[in-house]
């Protein structure tokens, strides 16, 4: 999926924050716990989201529609975080390097090397999500 | 959708719903939802039709494109 800067309030973007945010309000339990949270928010984010379906007719009921996840949902949190952590990996992307890495690909089974976009840290990143917006 | 090569969680469940619901005995579920560490957006949507499955015995409006959006991000993100 293609970020967009102008939406980056994607369900699955609000999902990969509901982690960052659940180990940064519970610290001090475990990680078990910390997972079952995870999963109990996400669940709830879905069953939100497959509500806000309804609201919905043709081609705006989907869940590209940035209007299933508008300021005021109860995912603001979460979106908080993604503004933040996408600000800081904006500035952390001046001192990465940009490199393009070959990668073997299986094509009508032919084995074939294909360039790809590749991002190298040379040092750990401020962002959390490093890893989504590299995507 | 019946004859997709689904390569998530969620999909599976929508093809062969039987593994949730012929758990089902005298309206009581009888087994154990297992994910994975750090759930990502396919254990979400796969729990979230679970429990549809188990309360309502079929899976909900719309649950298609929940399917169809999960496959395409969780996919990708790969």
């Amino acid at each position: 999926m293609r970020l967009n800067d102008d939406y980056i309030y994607t369900p699955f973007a609000i999902a990969s924050a509901i982690e960052p945010l659940v180990e940064g309000k519970m610290k001090e339990f475990d990680y078990i716990l910390q997972n079952l949270r995870v999963l109990e928010c996400g669940v709830q984010l879905v069953e939100y989201l497959m509500t806000g379906l309804s609201d919905f007719a043709g081609k705006d009921r989907s869940f590209y529609n940035p209007q299933i996840l508008s300021p005021g949902s109860p995912f603001d949190e979460e979106a908080v975080l993604l503004k933040d952590d996408y600000d800081k990996y904006k500035e952390d992307l001046k001192l990465c390097q940009k490199v393009g890495i070959q990668l073997p690909e299986v094509v009508n089974n032919r084995k074939h090397n294909r360039e790809v976009d590749g991002l190298i840290w040379h040092k750990i990143p401020s962002c959390l999500l490093h890893q989504y917006w590299a995507r | 959708m019946a004859g997709s090569n689904y390569r998530i969680t969620v999909g599976i469940l929508t093809v062969c719903p039987n593994f949730i619901l012929d758990s089902i005995t005298l309206d009581t579920f009888q087994g154990e939802l297992v994910v994975h560490h750090s759930p990502d957006f396919d254990c979400f949507a796969s729990i979230y039709l679970t429990k549809q499955l188990i309360e309502n015995g079929e899976l909900p409006e719309y649950y298609q494109l929940l399917v169809d959006y999960t496959e395409n991000v969780d996919t990708e993100a790969e």
